[in-house]
C-alpha cells in the first residue's frame, strides 16, 4: 500500500552520458527513410499475386466491366418506375421475413446461452468441456445461413419453417461464440461471494452472472439481429420463405418494376431496423 | 463452546510466498474477535482459510467440529452457507436489485428448480426485506444496488450475509473502502446484528481504534504470525506500537528494491 506513494523515477543518473554526443546522429538517424524489410516486400507481392489469381479464377476482367456497362444501365433503367401493384405482396413477405429472423434470432439465442457457458473456462474450468465446445462451435459456425437453409429445405420441405430453422441454428453457433467472450471477461466476485453462500452453479448463472451481462448480450442479440433480417431476405432464393423467394420469381419473369419495389421494401426496413437498433443499443449500454 | 477453530495453520501461495505460520485461534460462540495487523501480515490469507476459500497448506480450521477442507458437493455448500462473509469491496451484483442481492444468501437452502427463474419462497423474501430493514435500507429494496453509497452497499452485503442464518460471520476489511464517518456507522451496523442474531464474528480490521471500540478480543498478526492474542482490556498501546513498528520502514525498504531491480 505504502509502497505506491511517492514512486517518482529519478532516471537522470543514467541518461545523462550519452545523451550530448550523439542527439544529432540521433534525430538523423530516427528521421531518414527506412528502407522497406524484406518481410514487407514478399508481404506486398503475395497480395498482388493473390488479388491476381482470386480475379482470373472469377473472370474478371477491366474492359468486360467497362462493355458491361450499358446493360448495368438498361437494367437499372428498366426498374424504374417500381410497380406499385406489387407492393402489397411485398410488405406482406417483408413481414414473413422479419417473422423469420426474428424468431431464428430468438431461439437461436436460447440456444446459444448454454453452448457459451460451456465454452466458457471460468463457468466451467475443465478443459475438455471447454475446448470441445469451443470445437462444435467453431465448425458449426463455419457454415453460412444459406447452407443451413438449403439442408433444412431439404428436410422439412420448402417455406419459412426452413428458413427459420436455419436462422436458429446459425444464430446458435455465432452467438455461441461471442456470449462465450462475454461471459468470459465478467466480474466475477459477486460470483465467488455467492458461491461461499453455499448457491449451486446454476443458481450463480440466473442470479450473478445473467443479470451482469445481460445489456451487454441483448446489444449483440440486436446487431445479430440486424444481419438476421438481411440474411432471411436471402433465403428465399433457395425457398427457405420470405421476401427473397417473390425476388427471385419476378426475376425470372423480367418484371424489374416489381423487382424494384422489393428491393425497395427491404431496403426501407433494414435501414429502419438499423436505426431503431443502434438507438436502443445506446440507451442500453 | 469453540465456533471456530484454527490449530496451526501454515499457507503457502503457489509462487512460494508464505503468507501464514502456524496460526492457531480459536473463537468462542458469541464472541467478537478483531484481527488487526500491519498490511502483509496474512490477515486476508487468514480470512479466505476461516471461510474454507483457501485450503491451508499445513494444518486444520474448524467451523463447528467440520472441516471444510474435507468436504465435497452438497455437504460443502452447506457448511459454506453456514459462514457468513463480508468483502472490502462489497462484491454485490451491480445491476441487480438490492433484494435480489440478499436473496443470493438463500439459494443454498430454497428449490433448486424454480429458483432459477427467481421465484423465492414468502419466507426467504420476509426475511431479506426484514434484514434490510434492520439496516437502515427500508426504502431501498427495489433499487439497484449500482445506485447506492458504498456505505449502504456494505450494509447490502452485510444483509445477504445474514439472509443465510449464519453461526459464523467472517469480514476482511469491510470499511477499508469508506470514508471514517461512514466506517464507524457500517461497523456499528455490523456488531449490532451479530449481537441481535447472537453470532460469532471475525473482523478484519484496519483501524485500531474501530477495533477497541467494537471487538472483546483482538488477535495482533504480523508476517504471517500470531504476535498476541488478548481481551481488549489487555491490549495496550506497547503492544499496538509493535505491531505496526516498522511498517513505514519496511514500505520504504521495499520500494528501494523495486526501483533498483
Ligand atoms: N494471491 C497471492 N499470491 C501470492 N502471494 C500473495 C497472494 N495474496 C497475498 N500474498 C502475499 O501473502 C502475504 C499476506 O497477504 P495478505 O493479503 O493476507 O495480507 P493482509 O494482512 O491482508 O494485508 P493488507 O492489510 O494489505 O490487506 C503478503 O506477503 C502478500 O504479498
Ligand atoms: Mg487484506
Amino acid at each position: 500500500m505504502t509502497a505506491t506513494i511517492d514512486k517518482a523515477p529519478d532516471p537522470a543518473p543514467e541518461k545523462t552520458p550519452r545523451q550530448a554526443p550523439t542527439r544529432r546522429d540521433e534525430i538523423e538517424r530516427l528521421a531518414r527513410l527506412r528502407r522497406p524489410s524484406w518481410g514487407t516486400i514478399a508481404g506486398a507481392v503475395g497480395v498482388v499475386a493473390l488479388l491476381g489469381w482470386s480475379s482470373t479464377s472469377t473472370g474478371f476482367s477491366g474492359p468486360a466491366l467497362v462493355d458491361g456497362l450499358p446493360h448495368v444501365a438498361d437494367f437499372v433503367g428498366r426498374m424504374f418506375p417500381p410497380n406499385l401493384e406489387e407492393l402489397p405482396v411485398a410488405i406482406e413477405l417483408m413481414f414473413e421475413t422479419l417473422g423469420i429472423a426474428i424468431t431464428g434470432t430468438v431461439f437461436g439465442v436460447l440456444l446459444a446461452i448454454p453452448l457459451s457457458l460451456l465454452a466458457a473456462r471460468n463457468i466451467f474450468p475443465q478443459p475438455w468441456i471447454r475446448d470441445t465446445t469451443r470445437v462444435v462451435v467453431n465448425v458449426f459456425r463455419a457454415i453460412p445461413e444459406l447452407m443451413w437453409a438449403l439442408l433444412f429445405v431439404s428436410a422439412v420441405g420448402l417455406g419459412a419453417f426452413a428458413g427459420t430453422l436455419a436462422i436458429m441454428v446459425g444464430t446458435a453457433f455465432g452467438v455461441a461464440r461471442l456470449f462465450a467472450d462475454i461471459f468470459e471477461t465478467a466480474d466475477m466476485r459477486a460470483w465467488d461471494a455467492a458461491a461461499a453462500t453455499g448457491a449451486r452453479k446454476s443458481q450463480r448463472i440466473a442470479w450473478v452472472l445473467l443479470p451482469q451481462q445481460l445489456p451487454t448480450m441483448a446489444s449483440y442479440t440486436l446487431l445479430v439481429l440486424d444481419g438476421n433480417v438481411r440474411a432471411a431476405s436471402l433465403l428465399g432464393l433457395v425457398g427457405a420463405g420470405g421476401i427473397g423467394m417473390e425476388l427471385n420469381q419476378q426475376l425470372r419473369l423480367f418484371e424489374y418494376g416489381s423487382v424494384m419495389t422489393i428491393v425497395l421494401v427491404v431496403l426501407v426496413v433494414v435501414m429502419t431496423l438499423d436505426l431503431l437498433s443502434s438507438y436502443v443499443r445506446k440507451r442500453f449500454v | 463452546m469453540t465456533v471456530l477453530e484454527a490449530a496451526d495453520v501454515t499457507f503457502r501461495y503457489p509462487d512460494g510466498t508464505q503468507a501464514l505460520t502456524e496460526v492457531s485461534v480459536g473463537v468462542q460462540r458469541g464472541e467478537i474477535v478483531a484481527v488487526l495487523g500491519p498490511s502483509g501480515a496474512g490477515k486476508s490469507t487468514l480470512f479466505k482459510c476461516f471461510a474454507g476459500l483457501e485450503r491451508p497448506t499445513s494444518g486444520v480450521v474448524r467451523v463447528e467440529d467440520v472441516d471444510l477442507a474435507g468436504l465435497r458437493g452438497r455437504e460443502r455448500r452447506l457448511a459454506h452457507h453456514r459462514i457468513g462473509l463480508v468483502f472490502q469491496e462489497f462484491h454485490l451484483v451491480g445491476r441487480a436489485s438490492v433484494l435480489s442481492n440478499v436473496l443470493v444468501g438463500r439459494l443454498a437452502t430454497a428449490n433448486p428448480v424454480t429458483s432459477l427463474a427467481h421465484w423465492m419462497s414468502r419466507r426467504d423474501r420476509t426475511l431479506a426485506v426484514e434484514l434490510l430493514t434492520r439496516v437502515g435500507l427500508g426504502e431501498q429494496v427495489r433499487k439497484r444496488a449500482d445506485s447506492l453509497s458504498g456505505g449502504q452497499r456494505q450494509r447490502v452485503a452485510l444483509a445477504r450475509a445474514l439472509s443465510q442464518r449464519p453461526e459464523l460471520l467472517l469480514a476482511d476489511e469491510p470499511v477499508a473502502n469508506l470514508d471514517p464517518v461512514l466506517a464507524a456507522g457500517v461497523i456499528d451496523d455490523i456488531v449490532r446484528m451479530v449481537r441481535e442474531e447472537g453470532l460469532t464474528a471475525v473482523l478484519n480490521l484496519h483501524d485500531v481504534s474501530l477495533a477497541r471500540r467494537v471487538a472483546q478480543r483482538i488477535v495482533g498478526m504480523r508476517e504471517g504470525r500470531v504476535v498476541f492474542d488478548l481481551p481488549v482490556g489487555e491490549v495496550t498501546d506497547a503492544l499496538l506500537a509493535d505491531l505496526y513498528a516498522n511498517e513505514g520502514l519496511a514500505a520504504q525498504a521495499a520500494e528501494r528494491e523495486e526501483v533498483a531491480a
